[in-house]
Parts: C-alpha cells; structure tokens; sequence
C-alpha cells in the first residue's frame, strides 16, 4: 500500500468552513432531536468499522454514549440505528439544508476549497487511471447544490450521477440520472457521509456496484484518531448526535476497505482545522488536558506548524483515502 | 495461476540478495539457483548453488537469468545468456562503457525474441512515479530545466570493486551518479551537447573520480545540471524540475538504511496572479513515502513483459546505451554522444 501524507504550506487559522449562525440552527435541530428521543446505548455493539470488539465508554454527549474500540481506536455512538435513519429525514433539517441561504452561505466559504480538490483529484486521476478529462463520476450524498454543479461542469466530468442525496429532486438541478448506470462509475465520491452510516458494509458494498472496473473510491470523512475528536470530546462543536455516529480512525478505516475488497492506494489526513477546533474549545478543556492548553497559547506559526505536524503523520481529525476495488 | 518463470540469479552479493527477496515476494518466479564466486555467500540458501556462471546457466537451463555481478562482467554474463535463449535482467550500471551496452544490444539484436532490461530502479520510487504522472499529465506544462544532485560519504581508499576501475569502470559517476543520469532523461529527454568532467577533489589516490559535473542540453534547448559526488559526507537526493507553469522539488529518497532522509515531492503550480497573496509565494503540495517498494515495482514490469502481459518501459536496452553514452561523454572517452553506432 502507498501510503502518502499530504499537507500545505497555508495557514487556515481564520477560516470558517460555515456560517456561524446556520452551523448553530443546524447543531440546534440536531440537539433538540436527540434530547427528545435519545436513549443510552447497550455499549455492547461491536466497534462497526473493525467489527472485533464492544468498544469503551468515552464521553456522552446529549444523552448519546459513545465508544473507544481498542483494536481499532475508531470511535462510535452506542445508539439505535432507527433514530439515526430517523434523524437523517427530519424534516427541520432537511428544510435547512435544502434552503438557498443555507447552500449559498456555503458555497461562499467553500467554492475555493472545492476547486482546489477538483484540481487535485485531476492529477490523482491521472496518477492512478492514467486520464483525467471526462470520467464518469458517482457522487454519493453530496448535499451542496453548487459543488454538484462544479463537479458536472468540470474538465474531469464526462458523466454524473449524484446517490442518496438530500438534493434529489430540488428544482433547477441536474442530478444525472440519466447518463450512467452501475458498474460505469471511473470514480465514486463519497464526502461526509461515513460518519453517519449505520451499516458500513453494505454502503462499501452499494459502491463497490457502481465502479467500473480499474475505478477509485474517493473518500472523505472525519477520523477519530484526529487530534481535535481526542482532546474535545464532548466539547466539540463539530462533533454531535445524529450527525456524527461513526468515527474510524485512520488504521480502522484501511482494515474496513480491505476488508470489504478495496486496495487502498493512499491514505491522507489533509484536515487544516484541528487546532482551530482546539482553539475555540480550549476553556472546556479539564486539568487534564494541561499540555493542550499550554500548546493553545502558542503563537499563530507554532500553531500552524503543529497542524502542519497533525497533517503529516496522519493525526488530523480530516482524512481523505484513494482506494480501488480489487478484482 | 501464476505462471512460475524458471530463473538463476548470477551474483550474490548485496543486489543479489535484494533481487532474490523481490523475486521470492513477487511469486512469479521459481529460483533453482543462485551462483557467486564466493561459496561462503551461499550457504543460506536452500537452491541449487554454483560458483561458476556459465556452469549455472549450462546446468540450470534457465528460462531466466538474473546478473548481479560486478560491473566488468555483466556484458558478457548478459550476451551469454541471451544466445541461450535466456531472458536477462542485470543490474545497472550495463557493463563499464557505451561499447559494452551496445555490444548487448547487438546480442538482443540477434537472438530476437527474449526480454533484457536492466535495473534502474529509481524509477520506481514513488517520488519519481509521482513526479512521472505530474508532467505527463501536463498540470504543471513542459519541463524546461532540471538540476540533480546525487551525492554520498564514501571512502574511496577502502578495499572492495567498487573502488576498483578494472572491475568497475570508474568511480561515483558510473556507481551512483548513473541513476541520476537516467532521471534527467527520463523527465528532460536525450541530450545532443554535454559539458561534464569527472575530477579527485578530495580523494587524490583514488582511480576512481570522487566527482562529476555537467551541463547538458536537447535538442529542442531544455537544459540539466548534474553534480555527482562521493564527497557530500552526507547522503543526499535532490532533483529540481523547473516546467513552463510550475515547479517540482524531489528531496530525499528511501532506501534500506534511511540515510538519504524522507521521500518528499512538492510541487507547485505558477501564482503571477497572487493568489495566495504575495509572489514568489505559490501554494505548495507535499507528499511523503513511508514505503519503498521499487524492487518490487520492478519485478512486476519485468514479469510482465516475460508473460506478454506488457512490454519493458523502463531499463531498456536503449536507455542503457543512451545513458552509458552520457557516462562515456563525461569521462572523456571515444563512445560518447555524438560519437556514431559502434
């Protein structure tokens, strides 16, 4: 396997991903669904990505325990997988999600990240396809109207086809319904949607369907080994109920795809906002996390060089994998 | 199932035994045995063993054979073989001079048919594949312009081939330097005008040079800068390939014992527009390598060709001759560019 680690020289400290105000209905709607119907889990699931064991009591947050597996370090909730299925169609947050100030406050403070990827998914096409114009692209849950849009109308796309995502049916939106089957996809993506799925296996095995022959998954989710899930815990606003129910870490997610008849071809942890997560928690650390808050009142380069660090040695809580299918 | 090829390695020593792990990983290939003038370095292994080549080859009936030996022997080993019908893969560097990689060449001519390539297996670090489908994929445009630097702590007094002409051709540039070589053709193109020369600069007894340096050019001007050296008294791999909208840095390179540091490219594309807010300051990508698996990398494509399932891409024949004409030029010698089929 190669495994490559990937990082970049710029600073991130004050960029936001999100607005503050629709990232906060979102975690709201999120808050209020698990409050009312969230119960404690049994802890007696095996760890879903690594399958071996029950995993350890790590931290509850609003009423959700979640887990530490051992063998594998990934974390996950100990939770009923009805209420995530649940959580994923209420209909407050769908609306949200759906609603144009929602897609294009995001497409403000992501379309220069999204073009970066695109660019950067062209040469990692090349470098494992050996072409890079006109692929067939399956795109798993992509909830950004705007980024689905890019994707179709770039260089790299020849066919589209977007998969269970919030956005089907959404006036004025081309999804590709039309122009590829399964089987046919030179590239599926699939970004930000592990973490909530409550049977890996058959969703490895739904993309396994959908690419061709010599084609690549292109994944991204958040890790739980990542430096920022570790130290916040409960405190970390990113990191929630229903939203997040599974978090592998990187060694879990490399045994899942094998596992599951992938060759991972590299695996990066490219995240530039660990330390940022950090920062704006830092006051909920507890006394044992001393040595983080010392880091915290580090100057700005120091801060950058240790996400530089997190980046390199696969320790970001951000992590993006190129596998193939083995045939 | 894999088709198991019936091959000898010739030649135990330290390249020898990193074949033979290859060969043994890669599966495809059945070793009957292994052959060195030193019986002392053959007592681990479980095939049959020879101390005499061309005993080896007459008694094994190989389908294959592998040349590991010191560099004054491989033509004729390769020849040998090849007029038996064998497929050979020998190691860099082909033989000591442009007339021993053309005298190979010849042989191919000849007994049409078999599978030669010759191991140069930098080609296969993930850093140089990287940089390989960086170009190729034109993001960053031509290259125009590349600087190598290949360098080493060696001491040139110590007794062993190596620093011993006869046996070896000549000092770092033919030992070291030649990988170098073959990457600056492999990502700039064939150089029509050399200005090189080989020097002692700190070790003044030594036969072989502890230096070289060259200028080279295409015939279509893109330009390469070489610098080879046993006295870096560190172990170092850089190589610079300037292209017409970018830029890439090969620092590094992993080998058995870490000594050249991490594997590391880094690109980045031209920002006159400055985008990441001020010039000369473009946005840069890193990769790094935790693994080397060149050897192997090397073993499928030569497997590959034994099969039919692809042809030999790099390490031919032709890139032998040519970089052993590069070689030739830099040491002053009558073989050199310009200097006609021989």
């Amino acid at each position: 396997m190669l495994k490559s680690y990937e990082y970049t020289e710029q600073s991130y400290s004050g960029m936001h991903l999100q607005d503050y105000l629709l990232r906060d209905k979102e975690i709201d709607i999120a808050k209020r669904f698990s409050e009312k119907y969230g119960h404690r889990g049994t802890w007696t699931e095996n760890c879903p990505v690594c399958g071996r064991h029950a995993g350890k009591y790590f931290f509850t947050k609003w009423k959700v325990d979640y887990l530490y597996c051992k063998e594998c370090a990934s974390i996950y909730a100990s939770c009923d997988h009805g209420l995530v299925k649940r959580y994923q169609k209420e209909e407050e947050l769908l609306d949200l999600r759906r609603s144009s100030v929602f897609q294009e406050e995001i497409t403000k403070r992501r379309m220069e990240r999204w073009k970066e990827f695109l660019e950067w998914m062209q040469i990692r096409a090349f470098r494992f396809l050996g072409r890079n114009k006109g692929l067939a692209i399956a795109d798993i849950g992509n909830r950004y109207r705007d980024y689905v849009k890019l994707i179709r109308e770039s260089e790299l796309c020849g066919a589209y086809r977007l998969v269970d995502s919030i956005l089907e049916g959404m006036d004025g939106l081309d999804t590709g319904t039309e122009n590829m089957e399964k089987g046919q996809a030179d590239l599926v993506f699939y970004f930000d949607r592990m973490q909530q799925e409550t049977a890996l296996k058959e969703r490895l095995s739904g993309i396994s369907e959908w690419l061709g022959k010599s084609g690549l998954l292109v994944l991204e989710t958040r890790a739980g080994s990542g430096f920022d899930i570790l130290t916040l815990k409960e405190h970390n606003r990113k990191i929630y109920p229903y939203e997040h129910v599974v978090l592998p870490s990187v060694r879990g997610l490399v045994h899942l795809l094998e596992e599951n008849n992938f060759r991972v071809l590299e695996i990066t942890t490219p995240g530039v906002m660990d330390v940022h997560y950090v920062m704006e928690a830092k006051n909920l650390l507890d006394d044992s996390g001393l040595f983080v808050k010392f880091l915290m009142e580090a100057d700005d380069s120091v801060l950058q060089e240790f996400q530089r660090f997190l980046q390199k040695n696969g320790m970001s809580s951000f992590v993006r994998v190129i596998a193939a299918k083995e045939n | 199932m894999q088709k198991k090829i019936r091959t000898v390695i010739i030649g135990m020593g330290r390249m020898g035994r990193t074949r033979y792990e290859a060969m043994r990983r890669h599966g495809g290939f059945e070793i009957t045995a292994v052959c060195d003038s030193r019986m002392s370095l053959l007592e681990r292994y479980p095939e049959h063993v020879y101390t005499e080549w061309k005993r080896c080859i007459d008694g094994e009936q190989p389908q294959t054979v592998v040349v590991c030996t010191v560099n004054a022997v491989i033509p004729d080993i390769v020849c040998y073989a090849l007029e038996r019908g064998c497929h050979v893969f020998a190691e860099k560097p082909p033989g000591r001079c442009a007339g021993d990689a053309l005298r190979m060449k010849a042989c191919l001519g000849k007994n049409g048919g078999q599978v030669l390539k010759f191991g140069f297996n930098h080609r296969y670090h993930y850093s140089i594949m990287e940089a390989k489908s960086l170009i190729d994929s034109g993001f960053l445009g031509e290259v125009v312009a590349a600087r190598g630097v290949y360098g080493k702590a060696a001491d040139l007094n110590r007794q062993e081939w190596r620093n011993n002409v006869e046996l070896s051709g000549g000092g770092i540039l033919i030992d070291q330097g030649i990988h170098m070589l073959d990457l600056l053709r492999y990502f700039v193109g064939d150089f029509t005008d050399i200005d090189g020369f080989t020097d002692h600069l700190v070790w003044k007894e030594s036969v072989g040079e502890d230096t070289a340096f060259a200028t080279m050019r295409t015939a279509d001007g893109k330009v390469a800068v070489f610098h080879s050296s046993a006295i870096q008294w560190k172990h170092k791999f850089d190589l610079d390939l300037i292209c017409t909208n970018g830029y890439i840095a090969l620092n590094g390179l992993l080998t058995s014992t870490k000594s050249y540091g991490e594997e590391r490219i880094t690109y980045y594309k031209k920002d006159l527009e400055r985008k990441n807010g001020k010039i000369g300051n473009p946005k840069e990508y890193t990769m790094c390598f935790d693994q080397d698996d060149s050897w192997s990398y090397e073993m499928d494509e030569f497997y590959g060709a034994l099969t039919g399932k692809g042809g030999i891409k790099n390490g031919t024949v032709d890139d032998a001759v040519a970089v052993m004409r590069l070689i030739d030029t830099i040491y002053g010698k009558k073989n050199g560019i310009g200097a006609g089929v021989v």
